[in-house]
Protein backbone atom coordinates (compact mmCIF):
# COMPACT_ATOMS: atom_id res chain seq x y z
CA UNK A 1 0.00 0.00 0.00
CA UNK A 2 3.19 2.16 1.20
CA UNK A 3 4.43 1.53 -2.31
CA UNK A 4 1.45 2.44 -4.40
CA UNK A 5 1.24 5.90 -2.72
CA UNK A 6 4.66 6.74 -3.38
CA UNK A 7 4.14 5.62 -6.86
CA UNK A 8 1.04 7.81 -7.01
CA UNK A 9 3.08 10.47 -5.77
CA UNK A 10 6.19 9.83 -8.24
CA UNK A 11 3.37 9.63 -11.27
CA UNK A 12 1.75 13.12 -10.49
CA UNK A 13 4.87 14.47 -10.27
CA UNK A 14 6.15 13.32 -13.45
CA UNK A 15 2.69 13.39 -15.25
CA UNK A 16 1.23 16.06 -14.25
CA UNK A 17 3.09 19.11 -12.18
CA UNK A 18 6.41 18.03 -15.01
CA UNK A 19 4.46 18.76 -18.01
CA UNK A 20 2.66 21.88 -16.66
CA UNK A 21 6.08 23.32 -15.94
CA UNK A 22 7.76 22.07 -19.21
CA UNK A 23 5.01 22.83 -21.69
CA UNK A 24 7.74 21.36 -24.70
CA UNK A 25 3.90 18.82 -25.47
CA UNK A 26 2.53 22.36 -26.93
CA UNK A 27 5.15 22.46 -29.41
CA UNK A 28 5.01 18.96 -29.95
CA UNK A 29 1.74 18.65 -30.46
CA UNK A 30 0.69 21.32 -32.63
CA UNK A 31 3.77 20.47 -34.49
CA UNK A 32 2.22 16.92 -35.10
CA UNK A 33 -1.15 18.74 -36.24
CA UNK A 34 1.49 20.58 -38.80
CA UNK A 35 2.71 17.81 -40.38
CA UNK A 36 0.42 15.35 -40.86
CA UNK A 37 -2.01 17.96 -42.93
CA UNK A 38 1.11 20.11 -44.61
CA UNK A 39 -0.06 20.21 -48.38
CA UNK A 40 -3.57 19.64 -47.52
CA UNK A 41 -6.26 22.40 -48.46
CA UNK A 42 -8.82 21.58 -45.50
CA UNK A 43 -6.13 20.40 -43.48
CA UNK A 44 -7.72 19.37 -40.15
CA UNK A 45 -11.23 21.05 -41.36
CA UNK A 46 -11.64 17.56 -43.43
CA UNK A 47 -12.42 15.96 -40.40
CA UNK A 48 -14.60 18.40 -39.69
CA UNK A 49 -16.41 18.39 -42.81
CA UNK A 50 -16.51 14.43 -42.75
CA UNK A 51 -18.57 15.00 -39.28
CA UNK A 52 -21.02 17.35 -40.80
CA UNK A 53 -21.71 15.24 -43.65
CA UNK A 54 -22.27 12.35 -41.35
CA UNK A 55 -24.43 14.38 -38.77
CA UNK A 56 -26.44 15.64 -41.74
CA UNK A 57 -27.07 11.99 -43.21
CA UNK A 58 -27.39 10.27 -40.04
CA UNK A 59 -30.24 12.86 -38.58
CA UNK A 60 -32.13 12.55 -41.73
CA UNK A 61 -32.93 8.49 -41.65
CA UNK A 62 -32.60 8.30 -38.00
CA UNK A 63 -35.29 11.22 -36.99
CA UNK A 64 -37.43 9.34 -39.11
CA UNK A 65 -35.91 5.68 -37.96
CA UNK A 66 -36.70 7.08 -33.99
CA UNK A 67 -39.78 8.91 -35.10
CA UNK A 68 -38.44 11.72 -33.05
CA UNK A 69 -40.93 14.13 -32.10
CA UNK A 70 -38.23 17.04 -32.56
CA UNK A 71 -36.21 16.97 -34.97
CA UNK A 72 -33.98 19.78 -34.15
CA UNK A 73 -33.08 18.50 -30.42
CA UNK A 74 -32.16 15.45 -32.50
CA UNK A 75 -29.98 17.35 -34.78
CA UNK A 76 -28.27 18.84 -31.87
CA UNK A 77 -28.08 15.67 -29.89
CA UNK A 78 -26.66 14.52 -32.67
CA UNK A 79 -23.59 16.72 -34.12
CA UNK A 80 -23.07 17.53 -30.56
CA UNK A 81 -22.28 14.10 -30.23
CA UNK A 82 -20.81 13.40 -33.07
CA UNK A 83 -18.04 16.25 -32.11
CA UNK A 84 -17.70 14.54 -29.02
CA UNK A 85 -17.17 11.39 -29.71
CA UNK A 86 -14.72 11.72 -32.96
CA UNK A 87 -12.25 13.05 -29.86
CA UNK A 88 -12.23 10.00 -28.02
CA UNK A 89 -12.59 7.82 -31.25
CA UNK A 90 -9.51 10.10 -32.93
CA UNK A 91 -7.82 9.50 -29.55
CA UNK A 92 -8.23 6.05 -29.50
CA UNK A 93 -7.34 4.93 -32.90
CA UNK A 94 -3.99 7.46 -32.10
CA UNK A 95 -3.09 6.99 -28.76
CA UNK A 96 -1.61 3.58 -29.25
CA UNK A 97 1.23 5.38 -31.32
CA UNK A 98 2.15 7.91 -29.21
CA UNK A 99 5.14 5.89 -28.13
CA UNK A 100 6.04 4.46 -31.12
CA UNK A 101 5.39 7.47 -33.06
CA UNK A 102 7.78 9.09 -31.01
CA UNK A 103 10.40 7.08 -31.31
CA UNK A 104 12.72 9.37 -32.59
CA UNK A 105 12.60 12.07 -30.39
CA UNK A 106 12.81 9.34 -26.78
CA UNK A 107 15.57 7.25 -28.83
CA UNK A 108 17.96 9.57 -28.73
CA UNK A 109 16.50 12.89 -26.70
CA UNK A 110 16.23 13.75 -23.22
CA UNK A 111 12.90 14.63 -23.43
CA UNK A 112 10.88 13.35 -21.17
CA UNK A 113 8.39 10.37 -22.25
CA UNK A 114 5.23 12.31 -20.28
CA UNK A 115 5.62 15.55 -23.36
CA UNK A 116 4.66 13.07 -26.01
CA UNK A 117 1.90 12.08 -23.54
CA UNK A 118 0.40 15.53 -23.47
CA UNK A 119 1.02 16.06 -26.99
CA UNK A 120 -1.25 13.78 -28.29
CA UNK A 121 -3.92 14.93 -26.06
CA UNK A 122 -3.19 18.86 -27.21
CA UNK A 123 -2.74 17.53 -31.07
CA UNK A 124 -6.40 16.14 -30.34
CA UNK A 125 -7.45 19.48 -28.81
CA UNK A 126 -6.61 21.46 -31.80
CA UNK A 127 -8.32 19.13 -34.10
CA UNK A 128 -11.68 19.45 -31.74
CA UNK A 129 -11.64 23.08 -31.83
CA UNK A 130 -11.52 23.05 -35.28
CA UNK A 131 -14.64 20.77 -35.01
CA UNK A 132 -16.16 23.29 -32.93
CA UNK A 133 -16.49 25.09 -36.24
CA UNK A 134 -19.43 22.79 -36.97
CA UNK A 135 -20.86 23.50 -33.66
CA UNK A 136 -20.76 27.10 -34.59
CA UNK A 137 -22.66 26.83 -37.68
CA UNK A 138 -25.30 24.58 -36.17
CA UNK A 139 -25.69 27.91 -33.43
CA UNK A 140 -25.68 30.56 -36.29
CA UNK A 141 -28.74 28.45 -37.93
CA UNK A 142 -30.33 27.85 -34.30
CA UNK A 143 -30.44 23.96 -34.60
CA UNK A 144 -28.03 24.44 -31.62
CA UNK A 145 -28.67 26.98 -28.59
CA UNK A 146 -26.94 28.84 -26.22
CA UNK A 147 -27.14 29.42 -22.63
CA UNK A 148 -25.33 29.76 -19.66
CA UNK A 149 -24.78 25.70 -19.64
CA UNK A 150 -22.42 26.03 -22.68
CA UNK A 151 -20.10 27.22 -19.99
CA UNK A 152 -19.97 24.24 -18.49
CA UNK A 153 -17.46 23.10 -21.25
CA UNK A 154 -14.89 25.29 -19.63
CA UNK A 155 -14.62 22.69 -16.77
CA UNK A 156 -15.94 19.27 -17.76
CA UNK A 157 -13.62 19.76 -21.24
CA UNK A 158 -10.38 20.02 -19.05
CA UNK A 159 -11.54 17.20 -16.89
CA UNK A 160 -11.79 14.93 -20.21
CA UNK A 161 -8.39 16.39 -20.91
CA UNK A 162 -6.91 15.07 -17.68
CA UNK A 163 -8.55 11.83 -18.03
CA UNK A 164 -6.91 11.27 -21.54
CA UNK A 165 -3.86 11.43 -20.32
CA UNK A 166 -3.55 8.61 -18.16
CA UNK A 167 -5.58 6.39 -20.87
CA UNK A 168 -2.90 7.44 -23.39
CA UNK A 169 -0.57 6.42 -20.89
CA UNK A 170 -1.75 2.84 -20.66
CA UNK A 171 -2.49 2.54 -23.81
CA UNK A 172 0.80 3.85 -25.65
CA UNK A 173 2.65 1.43 -22.98
CA UNK A 174 1.10 -1.76 -23.73
CA UNK A 175 0.52 -0.88 -27.63
CA UNK A 176 4.48 -0.34 -27.60
CA UNK A 177 5.04 -3.94 -26.10
CA UNK A 178 1.72 -5.87 -27.79
CA UNK A 179 1.38 -4.60 -31.02
CA UNK A 180 -1.68 -6.82 -31.37
CA UNK A 181 -3.62 -4.31 -29.47
CA UNK A 182 -3.62 -1.54 -32.13
CA UNK A 183 -5.82 -4.26 -34.48
CA UNK A 184 -7.89 -4.56 -31.55
CA UNK A 185 -8.55 -1.16 -31.30
CA UNK A 186 -9.76 -1.04 -34.60
CA UNK A 187 -12.19 -3.07 -34.20
CA UNK A 188 -13.36 -1.68 -30.75
CA UNK A 189 -14.06 1.84 -32.37
CA UNK A 190 -16.83 0.68 -34.17
CA UNK A 191 -18.58 -1.33 -31.51
CA UNK A 192 -17.93 1.40 -28.86
CA UNK A 193 -20.04 3.86 -31.57
CA UNK A 194 -22.81 1.42 -31.84
CA UNK A 195 -23.34 0.71 -28.10
CA UNK A 196 -22.56 4.60 -26.79
CA UNK A 197 -25.68 6.84 -26.85
CA UNK A 198 -24.65 8.66 -30.22
CA UNK A 199 -27.07 8.49 -32.46
CA UNK A 200 -29.90 6.57 -30.33
CA UNK A 201 -30.63 8.63 -26.81
CA UNK A 202 -30.34 6.34 -23.99
CA UNK A 203 -33.74 7.38 -22.39
CA UNK A 204 -34.56 4.84 -25.11
CA UNK A 205 -33.52 1.48 -23.37
CA UNK A 206 -34.99 0.07 -20.55
CA UNK A 207 -34.25 -2.84 -18.33
CA UNK A 208 -31.47 -4.26 -18.03
CA UNK A 209 -30.41 -2.94 -21.17
CA UNK A 210 -29.45 0.32 -19.78
CA UNK A 211 -26.56 -0.95 -18.49
CA UNK A 212 -25.23 -0.55 -21.90
CA UNK A 213 -24.80 2.62 -21.25
CA UNK A 214 -24.64 2.41 -17.67
CA UNK A 215 -21.63 0.70 -17.73
CA UNK A 216 -20.04 2.39 -20.74
CA UNK A 217 -17.37 4.74 -19.61
CA UNK A 218 -17.62 6.72 -23.24
CA UNK A 219 -21.18 7.33 -22.50
CA UNK A 220 -20.07 9.61 -19.46
CA UNK A 221 -17.51 11.51 -20.94
CA UNK A 222 -19.03 12.00 -24.29
CA UNK A 223 -22.00 13.02 -22.09
CA UNK A 224 -20.10 15.63 -20.39
CA UNK A 225 -18.95 17.13 -23.77
CA UNK A 226 -22.37 16.99 -25.19
CA UNK A 227 -25.04 18.52 -22.82
CA UNK A 228 -22.93 21.99 -22.78
CA UNK A 229 -22.12 21.78 -26.23
CA UNK A 230 -26.21 21.67 -26.62
CA UNK A 231 -26.78 24.65 -24.37
CA UNK A 232 -28.14 22.11 -21.49
CA UNK A 233 -26.60 21.24 -17.85
CA UNK A 234 -24.57 18.28 -16.99
CA UNK A 235 -26.25 15.75 -14.88
CA UNK A 236 -25.62 14.24 -11.89
CA UNK A 237 -24.64 11.12 -12.49
CA UNK A 238 -22.74 12.27 -15.35
CA UNK A 239 -20.78 14.55 -13.19
CA UNK A 240 -20.09 11.00 -11.00
CA UNK A 241 -19.02 9.11 -14.02
CA UNK A 242 -16.30 12.03 -14.81
CA UNK A 243 -14.94 11.93 -11.33
CA UNK A 244 -14.68 8.40 -10.73
CA UNK A 245 -13.38 7.76 -14.48
CA UNK A 246 -10.77 10.69 -13.54
CA UNK A 247 -9.65 9.22 -10.21
CA UNK A 248 -9.35 5.87 -11.13
CA UNK A 249 -7.57 6.07 -14.37
CA UNK A 250 -4.52 8.11 -12.86
CA UNK A 251 -4.72 6.02 -9.70
CA UNK A 252 -4.37 2.68 -12.23
CA UNK A 253 -2.03 4.61 -14.60
CA UNK A 254 0.22 6.24 -11.89
CA UNK A 255 1.46 2.33 -10.37
CA UNK A 256 1.57 1.12 -13.87
CA UNK A 257 3.43 3.93 -15.26
CA UNK A 258 5.82 3.70 -12.41
CA UNK A 259 6.58 0.07 -13.10
CA UNK A 260 6.27 -0.20 -17.09
CA UNK A 261 7.27 2.97 -18.31
CA UNK A 262 11.63 2.43 -17.98
CA UNK A 263 11.23 -0.54 -20.27
CA UNK A 264 9.47 1.34 -22.68
CA UNK A 265 12.58 2.41 -24.76
CA UNK A 266 13.34 -1.39 -25.48
CA UNK A 267 9.72 -1.56 -27.14
CA UNK A 268 9.86 1.34 -29.78
CA UNK B 1 29.87 19.65 -13.43
CA UNK B 2 30.26 15.44 -13.26
CA UNK B 3 29.06 11.83 -14.03
CA UNK B 4 29.04 8.98 -11.78
CA UNK B 5 28.38 5.76 -12.70
CA UNK B 6 28.89 2.98 -10.22
CA UNK B 7 28.50 -0.72 -10.98
CA UNK B 8 26.27 -0.11 -14.00
CA UNK B 9 25.06 -3.04 -15.52
CA UNK B 10 22.35 -2.89 -18.57
CA UNK B 11 20.79 -5.37 -19.48
CA UNK B 12 18.81 -5.07 -22.84
CA UNK B 13 15.90 -7.48 -23.46
CA UNK B 14 15.59 -8.61 -27.36
CA UNK B 15 12.07 -9.01 -28.84
CA UNK B 16 12.43 -10.92 -32.04
CA UNK B 17 10.40 -11.22 -35.02
CA UNK B 18 7.03 -12.41 -34.02
CA UNK B 19 7.81 -12.37 -30.04
CA UNK B 20 6.15 -9.01 -30.04
CA UNK B 21 3.25 -10.54 -30.87
CA UNK B 22 0.86 -11.73 -28.07
CA UNK B 23 0.46 -15.35 -28.60
CA UNK B 24 3.49 -16.15 -30.08
CA UNK B 25 7.21 -17.19 -28.75
CA UNK B 26 10.22 -17.45 -30.12
CA UNK B 27 11.33 -20.96 -30.61
CA UNK B 28 15.09 -19.91 -30.52
CA UNK B 29 17.65 -17.19 -31.32
CA UNK B 30 20.97 -16.67 -32.81
CA UNK B 31 22.19 -13.31 -33.60
CA UNK B 32 25.67 -12.30 -33.78
CA UNK B 33 25.79 -8.70 -31.52
CA UNK B 34 28.94 -7.15 -30.18
CA UNK B 35 28.26 -8.33 -26.31
CA UNK B 36 26.94 -11.40 -24.48
CA UNK B 37 23.59 -12.87 -25.32
CA UNK B 38 21.69 -14.56 -22.49
CA UNK B 39 18.94 -16.99 -22.80
CA UNK B 40 16.94 -18.10 -21.01
CA UNK B 41 13.86 -19.54 -20.95
CA UNK B 42 12.04 -16.71 -20.16
CA UNK B 43 13.46 -14.20 -21.77
CA UNK B 44 16.33 -13.54 -24.27
CA UNK B 45 18.78 -10.53 -23.25
CA UNK B 46 22.02 -8.67 -24.51
CA UNK B 47 24.25 -7.85 -21.59
CA UNK B 48 25.08 -4.49 -23.37
CA UNK B 49 27.18 -2.58 -20.41
CA UNK B 50 28.80 -4.85 -17.09
CA UNK B 51 30.30 -3.67 -14.35
CA UNK B 52 31.08 -0.39 -15.50
CA UNK B 53 32.39 2.34 -13.51
CA UNK B 54 33.22 5.91 -14.31
CA UNK B 55 34.23 9.29 -12.63
CA UNK B 56 34.39 12.54 -15.25
CA UNK B 57 34.35 15.99 -13.22
CA UNK B 58 34.98 19.49 -15.20
CA UNK B 59 37.32 19.55 -17.95
CA UNK B 60 37.35 15.64 -18.94
CA UNK B 61 37.51 15.10 -22.51
CA UNK B 62 36.93 11.42 -23.06
CA UNK B 63 36.82 9.65 -26.31
CA UNK B 64 35.24 6.10 -26.27
CA UNK B 65 36.59 3.23 -28.66
CA UNK B 66 35.69 -0.33 -29.68
CA UNK B 67 34.20 -2.20 -32.04
CA UNK B 68 30.55 -2.06 -33.50
CA UNK B 69 28.54 -3.46 -30.28
CA UNK B 70 30.85 -2.56 -27.51
CA UNK B 71 28.46 -0.87 -25.76
CA UNK B 72 29.74 2.73 -26.16
CA UNK B 73 26.14 4.15 -27.44
CA UNK B 74 24.30 2.15 -24.98
CA UNK B 75 26.68 3.73 -22.42
CA UNK B 76 26.29 7.17 -23.52
CA UNK B 77 22.74 6.80 -24.09
CA UNK B 78 22.18 5.77 -20.53
CA UNK B 79 24.15 9.17 -18.97
CA UNK B 80 21.56 10.83 -20.91
CA UNK B 81 19.15 8.82 -18.98
CA UNK B 82 17.14 7.45 -22.21
CA UNK B 83 18.28 3.97 -21.14
CA UNK B 84 17.88 3.03 -17.43
CA UNK B 85 20.12 0.52 -15.50
CA UNK B 86 19.54 -2.71 -14.82
CA UNK B 87 21.60 -2.64 -11.72
CA UNK B 88 24.22 0.41 -10.36
CA UNK B 89 23.80 4.26 -10.19
CA UNK B 90 24.15 6.85 -12.85
CA UNK B 91 24.75 10.38 -11.39
CA UNK B 92 24.95 13.10 -13.89
CA UNK B 93 24.93 16.77 -12.35
CA UNK B 94 25.17 19.45 -15.24
CA UNK B 95 23.15 20.19 -18.41
CA UNK B 96 23.22 17.39 -20.85
CA UNK B 97 23.17 18.00 -24.48
CA UNK B 98 23.43 14.84 -26.70
CA UNK B 99 23.93 14.00 -30.54
CA UNK B 100 23.06 10.48 -31.48
CA UNK B 101 22.58 9.39 -35.11
CA UNK B 102 18.67 8.79 -34.58
CA UNK B 103 17.56 10.59 -38.17
CA UNK B 104 15.53 13.65 -38.15
CA UNK B 105 11.81 13.85 -36.37
CA UNK B 106 10.95 16.50 -38.77
CA UNK B 107 8.93 16.00 -42.11
CA UNK B 108 10.62 16.85 -45.07
CA UNK B 109 7.51 19.41 -45.64
CA UNK B 110 8.26 21.86 -43.65
CA UNK B 111 10.73 24.67 -44.17
CA UNK B 112 14.08 25.11 -43.00
CA UNK B 113 12.76 28.41 -40.96
CA UNK B 114 9.92 25.69 -39.05
CA UNK B 115 12.59 23.38 -38.49
CA UNK B 116 15.01 25.81 -36.67
CA UNK B 117 11.72 27.32 -34.71
CA UNK B 118 10.34 23.95 -33.70
CA UNK B 119 13.82 22.39 -33.06
CA UNK B 120 14.26 25.31 -30.53
CA UNK B 121 10.93 24.53 -29.34
CA UNK B 122 10.81 21.16 -28.35
CA UNK B 123 14.88 20.64 -27.72
CA UNK B 124 16.22 24.15 -26.56
CA UNK B 125 12.36 25.46 -25.42
CA UNK B 126 14.46 27.42 -22.75
CA UNK B 127 16.69 29.44 -25.48
CA UNK B 128 15.26 32.43 -27.38
CA UNK B 129 13.96 30.96 -31.18
CA UNK B 130 14.98 34.61 -32.53
CA UNK B 131 18.38 34.07 -31.14
CA UNK B 132 19.40 31.02 -32.56
CA UNK B 133 17.17 31.77 -35.85
CA UNK B 134 19.72 34.74 -36.45
CA UNK B 135 23.33 32.59 -35.79
CA UNK B 136 22.19 29.91 -38.15
CA UNK B 137 20.70 31.87 -40.88
CA UNK B 138 23.76 33.43 -41.07
CA UNK B 139 25.86 30.34 -40.86
CA UNK B 140 24.35 28.06 -43.03
CA UNK B 141 24.05 30.28 -45.70
CA UNK B 142 20.85 28.79 -46.95
CA UNK B 143 19.42 32.46 -47.88
CA UNK B 144 15.78 32.24 -49.36
CA UNK B 145 16.07 28.56 -49.69
CA UNK B 146 15.20 28.88 -45.60
CA UNK B 147 11.51 29.50 -46.40
CA UNK B 148 11.50 26.76 -48.89
CA UNK B 149 10.43 22.59 -47.78
CA UNK B 150 13.43 20.65 -46.86
CA UNK B 151 12.60 18.19 -49.34
CA UNK B 152 13.80 20.79 -52.17
CA UNK B 153 17.26 20.53 -50.40
CA UNK B 154 20.29 18.55 -51.80
CA UNK B 155 22.14 16.51 -49.07
CA UNK B 156 24.51 19.36 -48.44
CA UNK B 157 22.36 22.22 -47.81
CA UNK B 158 19.68 19.74 -45.10
CA UNK B 159 23.48 19.00 -43.56
CA UNK B 160 23.93 22.42 -43.28
CA UNK B 161 21.14 22.77 -41.19
CA UNK B 162 21.01 20.23 -38.95
CA UNK B 163 24.89 20.44 -38.07
CA UNK B 164 23.76 24.16 -37.37
CA UNK B 165 21.23 23.18 -35.32
CA UNK B 166 23.02 21.10 -33.30
CA UNK B 167 25.78 23.29 -32.77
CA UNK B 168 23.90 26.11 -31.86
CA UNK B 169 23.74 25.98 -28.00
CA UNK B 170 25.89 25.67 -24.92
CA UNK B 171 25.65 22.32 -22.67
CA UNK B 172 27.33 21.74 -19.54
CA UNK B 173 28.11 17.96 -20.46
CA UNK B 174 28.09 16.64 -24.16
CA UNK B 175 27.30 13.34 -25.16
CA UNK B 176 28.30 12.37 -28.92
CA UNK B 177 27.64 9.36 -30.51
CA UNK B 178 29.67 9.42 -33.71
CA UNK B 179 30.66 12.58 -35.94
CA UNK B 180 28.78 15.74 -37.59
CA UNK B 181 29.26 16.11 -41.45
CA UNK B 182 28.45 19.38 -42.84
CA UNK B 183 28.02 19.57 -46.37
CA UNK B 184 30.95 20.23 -48.87
CA UNK B 185 34.70 20.54 -48.57
CA UNK B 186 34.73 24.27 -48.26
CA UNK B 187 32.22 24.46 -45.78
CA UNK B 188 33.22 21.82 -44.13
CA UNK B 189 36.21 24.22 -42.94
CA UNK B 190 33.67 26.82 -41.57
CA UNK B 191 31.60 24.14 -39.92
CA UNK B 192 35.03 22.96 -38.27
CA UNK B 193 35.67 26.28 -36.41
CA UNK B 194 32.19 26.46 -35.10
CA UNK B 195 32.37 22.42 -34.09
CA UNK B 196 35.56 23.67 -32.30
CA UNK B 197 33.57 26.35 -30.25
CA UNK B 198 31.25 24.18 -29.51
CA UNK B 199 32.77 21.03 -28.12
CA UNK B 200 34.82 23.58 -26.00
CA UNK B 201 32.19 25.19 -24.55
CA UNK B 202 31.39 21.91 -22.73
CA UNK B 203 32.93 20.88 -19.26
CA UNK B 204 32.37 17.57 -19.79
CA UNK B 205 32.67 16.23 -23.09
CA UNK B 206 32.42 11.92 -24.48
CA UNK B 207 32.84 11.24 -27.64
CA UNK B 208 32.12 7.65 -29.41
CA UNK B 209 33.29 7.45 -32.68
CA UNK B 210 35.66 5.41 -35.44
CA UNK B 211 37.00 8.42 -36.48
CA UNK B 212 40.76 8.13 -34.59
CA UNK B 213 41.45 11.56 -36.18
CA UNK B 214 38.35 13.79 -34.41
CA UNK B 215 38.77 11.87 -31.30
CA UNK B 216 42.55 12.64 -31.11
CA UNK B 217 41.67 16.23 -31.52
CA UNK B 218 39.42 16.64 -29.17
CA UNK B 219 40.21 14.40 -26.16
CA UNK B 220 42.44 13.96 -23.67
CA UNK B 221 41.90 10.75 -22.36
CA UNK B 222 40.25 7.53 -24.12
CA UNK B 223 38.27 4.63 -23.09
CA UNK B 224 38.37 1.14 -24.81
CA UNK B 225 35.24 -1.00 -24.20
CA UNK B 226 34.75 -4.74 -25.41
CA UNK B 227 31.69 -6.67 -24.66
CA UNK B 228 30.14 -4.12 -22.69
CA UNK B 229 33.45 -3.52 -20.32
CA UNK B 230 36.20 -1.64 -19.94
CA UNK B 231 39.23 -2.96 -21.09
CA UNK B 232 41.29 0.42 -20.87
CA UNK B 233 41.20 3.82 -19.32
CA UNK B 234 44.05 6.43 -19.97
CA UNK B 235 45.77 8.87 -21.82
CA UNK B 236 44.15 9.30 -25.37
CA UNK B 237 47.16 8.56 -27.39
CA UNK B 238 47.96 5.28 -25.43
CA UNK B 239 44.16 4.55 -25.82
CA UNK B 240 44.25 5.19 -29.30
CA UNK B 241 47.61 3.05 -29.89
CA UNK B 242 46.33 0.03 -28.15
CA UNK B 243 43.04 -0.01 -29.95
CA UNK B 244 44.44 -0.04 -33.33
CA UNK B 245 46.85 -2.71 -32.30
CA UNK B 246 43.92 -5.10 -30.82
CA UNK B 247 41.96 -4.36 -34.55
CA UNK B 248 44.73 -5.22 -36.81
CA UNK B 249 45.69 -8.42 -34.82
Amino acid sequence: MMRMIEDIGIAIRQLFIGPIQNRTWLSVGYLDVIQVYRRSFLGPLWVTLSIGIQAVSVTFIYSQLFNAQNTKEYYSYVVCGLISWAWFSALLTDMGNVFLANGGYIKTSTIGKNQFIWSMAWKHTIIFLHNLLLWFIYVLFGSVVLSYNTLYILITFPIVFLTSIPIIGMLGILFARYRDFSRLISSLITLLLIITPIFWMSSQLTGNRQLMYKMNPFYYLVESLRQPLMGNPVSEHTWLGLFILFFISWIVFAVFYIRKSPKLIFWI
Amino acid sequence: MSILLSNVHIEIPIYLQGYDRLLKKPSFLTRSVGSDVRLSTKSISVKAINNFNLNLANGSRVGLLGHNGAGKSTLLKAIAGIIPCSSGTVSVQGKVGCIFDGGSNFSNELTGREIIKFYCKIYQPEISFKLIEDDILDFTELGDYIDLPIRVYSAGMSARLYAALLTATKNDILLIDEGIGAGDMAFQKKFNVRLDRYLKSASILLLASHSLELIREYCREGIIMKRGEKIFQGDINEAIQRYTDGVES
